[in-house]
């Protein structure tokens, strides 16, 4: 059944606009009527679904953590099933790095990892694994702060099992027609026992796969680019766990050098062939935890004018705040010039604030 | 009133036990949709709805990881509002935590009272005061995190208010003293402070004869008296939001920087940029001394800042002169040399371990 604007759901949700679309179903941004609040309103494509998709509600709402979107209503009736979760006001990793940044730094890339394992290990706690960690299923805040990281869609993948299954076998097979765009997009960050699964001499799916997810997510962040290549070419690297080098000039003499270099290596220590040999999430906890980084909330502005020595700029942060910029600080992206948009921390300074770790804006 | 009205029927009963709050009682039933535990909080008198109303009110809009999330709304056939379904955190309260004995035990209960400065803070800047901050309002599940419930007395800042509300002990004095009182955000910022009292030390600030503060008791004496665990530090922040003028109480940004501080104790690291590379310093490295030519800068680690211990020649950071024992802020700009273009620059950053609950 096509569902319209201004359709009510359940006796209580009216729907309001779709906000996203996956392989398996359709988000609605919603009104709660009883709450007045807006929510989000899952709707599964497949009815046939039934069972899965109630099964998916529940695994999301066993996990309560700030880093994993709330569940809050479950609706089976006579028109269909919905599922309706905390409705997060943000764009999701994929659509942020695609549209805005070319990479991340090393603090920023820290803080993100650190959150997401926490969210993990508060699922893993429960006995949830996510399946299918991967830029799309986590969202971030619209302005680009990072103050907000939330993992969407677990079970979601247990869902689609069917449609995974039969993708992973034609990968295996080495056939990449009959993929789908959902199914090549998600590739580069499946662990190489999905990708084997039941394949004899596979070890099971199980934490582990998410626990390599997470850290080709972090690789990815860092780099700019997925740890094994695109799509259908990164297939042979995950199959015998070698990830590409780390593209050159990550950290080159950049006050982050020793940061990066340890989250280098967290992230190539979860590349392991054997899941066994991979960090427990709880541990990947523990080691983001020691790690000092810059963790203050990113904004974003515009450079505007040029400053009296070479390398110093003049901007304007979104707020509207005059900020004083330096070449030195570019963590990541070209040289700046006037009308660059960047994001950065803003650090006191007389008489114009300072930003710091500078990232050039796509 | 009207009998009770029974929940929605995918709620079933459980056999936790009810415990009882100020304006009713709060049940735990099994949401068989979701497959999970909700807790019911119902009311009893007519005050009470108008708590409930109020409460579902801020709880819908409060946006915050340390806040319990609310499900639903229970009305009777009349229409009238006689319950909350909402998040059930299982666990113990703020009230059941024993002060601590020994360094781990410390952190946990820093880490908890983070996250209650934390979750204040964020409904402070969503136009929010609790009114009603006490231990039996903060639930901590076994886990160690923390959220803040009870919201019936909670309301914008500013209102006038002709009855004391809020809980003996953690009432500030100008709620308890003046009439009209004016409710702000820094008679929730007092209450912290005795929450913090209660949690490290088990007691109570001595504030007057039947636990209403009297002027005469004030400044009471420092947190720092009641236990030696306590950093010195931290307690002095603690002590700053149990004072009498409310205007010299810290913000809670302040005070939950201060309790993220002192979880990154001895963790943060320093890194300069100078010469052929980034130079560090931590604990493992206290102090440095940079120069170039006659110019020198010497930053010392005190297990919290990284301070100018000394200083000669022409030093400069953020374009004022480097004063010994200033501290250097998280990402700023040392110059060595008053002339350009004789003149280096030295980039410094600071990094402090992230506390993520």
């Amino acid at each position: 059944m096509p569902y319209a604007q201004g359709n009510l759901i359940g006796d209580r949700y009216i729907l309001r606009e779709v906000v996203g679309q996956g392989g398996m179903q359709q988000v609605w941004k919603a009104t709660d009527q009883s709450l007045d609040r807006f929510v989000a309103l899952k709707i599964p494509f497949a009815p046939s679904a039934h069972k899965r998709f109630t099964q998916s509600a529940q695994l999301s709402a066993r996990i309560r953590h700030a880093n994993v979107a709330s569940a809050l209503d479950y609706i089976a009736n006579e028109t269909g099933e919905y599922y309706v979760e905390e409705l997060i006001d943000g764009i999701n990793l994929q659509y942020c790095m695609e549209q805005y940044f070319p990479r991340l730094d090393g603090d920023t890339a820290a803080h993100v990892m650190h959150h997401l394992a926490k969210g993990l290990a508060a699922s893993h706690a429960v006995n949830v694994l996510h399946r299918d960690l991967k830029p799309s299923n986590i969202m971030v805040d619209k302005s680009l702060s990072f103050s907000t990281i939330k993992i969407t869609d677990f079970g979601i993948a247990k869902l689609a099992e069917s449609e995974m299954d039969r993708g992973t076998s034609l990968i295996s097979s080495g056939i990449t027609q009959g993929l789908s765009s959902t199914m090549l997009g998600a590739i580069p960050f499946l662990a190489p026992e999905v990708l084997r699964k039941n394949k004899a001499g596979t070890a099971p799916v199980g934490k582990p796969s998410d626990v390599w997810s997470l850290a080709a997510l972090g690789y990815w962040l860092l780099a700019g680019e997925p740890p094994f290549g695109t799509d259908f070419d990164a297939v042979p690297g995950i199959l015998s766990a070698t990830p590409n080098e780390w593209p050159p000039g990550i950290a080159a003499r950049q006050l982050t050098a020793s940061l990066v270099s340890r989250l280098q290596e967290i992230i190539g220590s979860c590349f392991k062939l054997n899941p066994s040999d991979r960090p427990t999430v709880e541990q990947l906890v523990s080691e983001l935890g020691s790690l000092a980084y810059l963790s203050g909330s990113r904004e974003c502005g515009t450079i505007t004018s040029s400053g009296p020595y070479g390398g110093v700029w003049f901007g304007s942060s979104d707020a509207g705040r005059t900020m004083m910029f330096h070449q030195a600080e570019v963590m990541a992206g070209g040289r700046l010039s006037i009308g660059s948009r960047v994001s950065f921390v803003a650090t006191p300074g007389t008489p114009y604030r300072r930003a710091v770790a500078i990232l050039c804006l796509r | 009133m009207t009998p009770r009205p029974n929940p929605p029927t995918r709620y079933l009963p459980t056999e936790i036990p009810d415990s009882a709050g100020a304006s009713g009682v709060v049940e735990v039933w099994h949401d068989s949709l979701l497959d999970r535990d909700v807790a019911i909080k119902w009311i009893s008198t007519s005050d009470g709805e108008e708590q409930l109303l109020n409460e579902w009110q801020i709880l819908a809009r409060a946006v915050s990881r340390h806040v319990v999330e609310i499900y639903d709304l229970i009305t009777d056939r009349h229409g009238a509002m006689r319950g909350i379904i909402m998040e059930y955190v299982p666990g113990s309260s703020l009230a059941d935590l024993t002060p601590p004995q020994n360094a781990d035990q410390l952190n946990f209960t820093l880490r908890i009272l983070f996250q209650l400065a934390a979750g204040l803070e964020d409904l402070h800047s969503n136009g929010i005061v609790h009114r009603d901050v006490k231990p039996e309002n903060a639930m901590v599940t076994p886990e160690g995190r923390l959220k803040i419930c009870d919201f019936g007395l909670s309301t914008a800042p500013l209102a006038e208010t002709t009855r004391a509300r809020g809980t003996i002990g953690y009432l500030a004095p100008e709620s308890a003293l003046v009439r009209p009182a004016t409710i702000t955000t820094e008679t929730d910022v007092y209450a912290f402070g005795a929450v913090c009292w209660k949690a490290l030390s088990g007691g109570l600030p001595p504030v007057g004869r039947f636990g209403l503060p009297e002027r005469e008791y004030f400044p009471l004496p420092s947190v720092l008296e009641t236990t030696s665990l306590i950093p010195v530090r931290l307690g002095h922040v603690i002590d700053r939001c149990l004072s009498f003028e409310p205007a010299q109480r810290p913000k809670m940004t302040e005070v939950r920087i201060a309790f993220a501080n002192e979880l990154a104790a001895g963790r943060h690291l320093a890194s300069i940029a100078i010469g052929s590379g980034p130079r560090d310093l931590s604990a493992n490295n206290l102090r440095r001394r940079f120069s170039t030519g006659s110019h020198v800068l010497e930053i010392t680690y005190d297990n919290y800042d990284f301070i100018v211990s000394d200083v000669l020649g022409d030093v400069f950071i953020n374009n004022s002169r480097a004063q010994r024992s200033q501290a250097l802020t998280e990402g700023c700009i040392i110059t060595f040399g008053a002339e350009h273009p004789n003149r280096a620059f030295a980039p410094f950053r600071r990094f402090t371990p992230e506390v993520v609950i």
